[in-house]
C-alpha cells in the first residue's frame, strides 16, 4: 500500500438549487478541485462518483462536460455514504499502484425530486409499520434519554452549536444563527425530534483530487494533506433484544479498525466531521469516536470540549444540521472541511491552538436506514493528517 | 406494502396473541419478520407461533404523516419475552404512562391508511404491573 495525498479539493455552496443542472453542480466542484490541486484534468486516470438519486450515467454525463472522457468512470451509490465510498475507490486505487491520479466527487440534487423525510422502502416491514427516517433517530434518542439521563435541551444543543458553525462558513446551507429556545419551539417530528433538529433537504457537490505521495513530491508539492485511513463496514442485523441502539456497533466497530490501520488514537485526533443528520447521530458519534466514555456525550457537549474554542471541535462546517446533507456530496464536503482547517484555509472558523494548526481530522459517515433488522447501511471513517 | 396481516397466526385470541416467525432448528434462531433462509447456514426456515408479551425497548411518537398513515401515532421497538425484537405500533390510554421497559402484549387492530384502506395489524398494549 502506498501512501496517498489528497492535492486539491472543491466543493459548491450547499442549498436548494433546482434551476441549476446536476452535471453543472458536478463540474463547478471538479474545477475548484483542479485548480486548487495545479494538475491538468488530463492527468486524472480515474474518476469515481457517488450519488443517492443521479440518474444512471451521472458521472459520464458531468465529465462530459469538461472533456474528461476515455478514462474508466465508476459510479457509486451506498446511501448517504456514497462520496466517502467514492473516495475509498480512489484512494484504494492509488494505494494499490493501479494509477497515479484519481478523482472523487460525491453529488446529490434533491430539490427537484424529494420534499420532507428521504423516501424509503415501502415493500419493507419497519416503514409498512409506519417508520419514517426521523422516526429511526427518535428511536434512539429516547433510549439514550433513558438510560444515561441525556436531556431534550442536550440534544438541542447539537443543533444550535452547529447552526453557530454554520453561521461562519459560506458554503453552508443555513446561515443563521438558532437559540435553545427556538430549537425546542420548532415543529415537533418523532419525538423528541423537532424541524429544526433534522438536516434539510438540498443540493450540492464536492470533489478531491487524489495522488500518490511520490507523485505529489514530483510535483513540488511537500507536506501534502494525507489519507491515514479510509474503512468502510456494512451494519449488523439485529434480530434480538440487544442494548446497543442502531447503528452504535456499526461506529464503534470502524472507528477502531481506522485507528489500527492509521496507528492513531482518539488523543491523536484534532477535530471531526460526524454525520450529525440528527442530535442522538452526533452524540454517538462522541462515543464512537472515543472522545468520552458511552453516556458521557451529553455532558462533553454541555462542558463545551465540542464547540469551535474547545478541545476537539466537531462539525466545524456546520455540519449536516446546518450546512446541509445534499447525501452523497456530504461524505467529500466532511473532507473538504477537515482539508481546509489542516491547510488553514477555514477563515473564521480556523481551529487553532496556541497559534498552530491542527494535524489531524476524522471524518464518519454513516449510510442508511429504513431496512428491517439492519443496524446502519453503510460507515465510512477517513482520517486525514499533515 | 408489507402484509402485516400475515404476520398474526389466525385462529390465536387477544387473551394471548401469537406471532408468526421463521425459525431454524439447526442454529436455534429466530427471525422476524418473516425470512426464507438462515443467515448463518442458508438453511431454509421453518415457521414457528411467538408468544407477544415483551417489553419496550423505546419508543416515539410520530407527529407527520408518513408515507402509509395520518399522524399522530407512536410506534415502538419491542423485546419480546421469546427473544425477538421487532417494530410495532403501541396503544397507549390516556391514563397511561410510556416508559423504556414498559411491560406489553399484543393484540389485534385495525388501522386506517392514509387512502382510507383499513387493514387488519397488530399493535401493543400495555401490561398494568401489578
Amino acid at each position: 500500500m502506498r501512501d496517498v495525498a489528497v492535492i486539491g479539493m472543491g466543493m459548491t455552496p450547499f442549498g436548494k438549487f433546482p434551476e441549476t443542472p446536476i452535471s453543472k453542480l458536478g463540474y463547478t466542484a471538479i474545477i475548484e478541485a483542479l485548480k486548487d490541486s495545479g494538475i491538468e484534468k488530463q492527468r486524472i486516470e480515474a474518476a469515481f462518483i457517488g450519488s443517492v438519486y443521479g440518474e444512471m450515467g451521472i458521472g459520464q454525463k458531468i465529465l462530459m462536460e469538461i472533456g474528461l472522457t476515455g478514462i474508466p468512470v465508476t459510479n457509486v451509490e451506498n446511501a448517504c455514504a456514497s462520496g466517502s465510498s467514492a473516495f475509498r475507490e480512489a484512494w484504494l486505487q492509488v494505494s494499490m499502484g493501479a494509477i497515479d491520479v484519481a478523482l472523487a466527487v460525491g453529488i446529490e440534487q434533491l430539490s427537484t425530486s424529494i420534499s420532507g423525510p428521504i423516501p424509503l422502502n415501502l415493500e419493507d416491514y419497519e416503514v409498512s409499520q409506519g417508520l419514517i427516517l426521523p422516526a429511526q433517530y427518535a428511536l434512539m434518542s429516547r433510549r439514550y434519554m433513558d438510560r444515561y439521563g441525556i436531556t431534550e435541551e442536550q440534544l438541542a444543543q447539537v443543533s444550535v452549536k452547529n447552526h453557530y458553525n454554520g453561521t461562519l462558513n459560506p458554503k453552508s446551507q443555513y446561515r443563521k444563527k438558532m437559540t435553545l429556545e427556538e430549537i425546542m419551539s420548532s415543529r415537533p417530528i418523532a419525538d423528541p425530534i423537532k424541524l429544526l433538529e433534522c438536516c434539510p433537504i438540498g443540493d450540492g457537490a464536492a470533489a478531491a483530487i487524489l495522488v500518490s505521495k511520490e507523485y505529489a513530491k514530483k510535483l513540488g508539492i511537500s507536506n501534502p494533506v494525507c489519507v491515514k485511513s479510509s474503512v468502510l463496514m456494512s451494519g449488523d442485523t439485529v434480530y434480538e433484544p440487544e442494548e446497543s441502539v442502531w447503528s452504535q456497533k456499526l461506529i464503534n466497530k470502524t472507528v477502531s479498525k481506522a485507528y489500527e490501520d492509521a496507528g492513531l488514537g482518539p488523543n491523536d485526533i484534532d477535530f471531526a466531521e460526524v454525520h450529525d443528520a440528527y442530535p442522538i447521530a452526533e452524540l454517538l458519534a462522541y462515543e464512537g469516536l472515543q472522545f468520552c466514555k458511552p453516556g458521557d456525550s451529553g455532558k462533553l457537549l454541555s462542558d463545551g470540549v465540542t464547540e469551535l474554542t474547545g478541545a476537539k471541535p466537531v462539525n466545524t462546517s456546520g455540519g449536516l444540521l446546518s450546512k446541509g446533507h445534499p447525501l452523497a456530496a456530504t461524505g467529500v464536503a466532511q473532507l473538504y472541511e477537515i482539508y481546509l482547517q489542516l491547510h488553514g484555509r477555514a477563515e473564521n472558523r480556523q481551529i487553532e491552538r496556541n497559534g498552530k494548526l491542527p494535524l489531524v481530522g476524522v471524518a464518519e459517515t454513516m449510510g442508511g436506514g429504513g431496512i428491517s433488522n439492519l443496524s446502519g447501511n453503510i460507515c465510512s471513517i477517513i482520517i486525514l493528517a499533515r | 406494502m408489507y402484509n402485516l396481516e400475515k404476520l398474526i397466526v389466525p385462529d390465536s385470541h387477544d387473551d394471548n396473541l401469537k406471532l408468526n416467525c421463521s425459525y431454524c432448528p439447526k442454529c436455534e434462531r429466530k427471525y422476524f419478520p418473516l425470512k426464507e433462509i438462515c443467515a448463518d447456514c442458508l438453511d431454509s426456515l421453518t415457521n414457528i407461533e411467538i408468544n407477544s408479551n415483551g417489553r419496550i425497548f423505546s419508543y416515539t411518537t410520530i407527529r407527520t404523516d408518513s408515507p402509509f398513515y395520518k399522524a399522530p401515532y407512536t410506534l415502538a421497538f419491542v423485546d419480546l419475552d421469546e427473544g425477538v425484537r421487532l417494530l410495532a405500533r403501541v396503544n397507549v390510554e390516556s391514563h397511561q404512562q410510556l416508559d423504556s421497559n414498559k411491560r406489553v402484549k399484543g393484540v389485534r387492530t385495525p388501522i386506517t391508511t392514509k387512502d382510507g384502506e383499513t387493514i387488519n395489524a397488530f399493535e401493543f398494549k400495555i401490561i398494568e404491573e401489578v
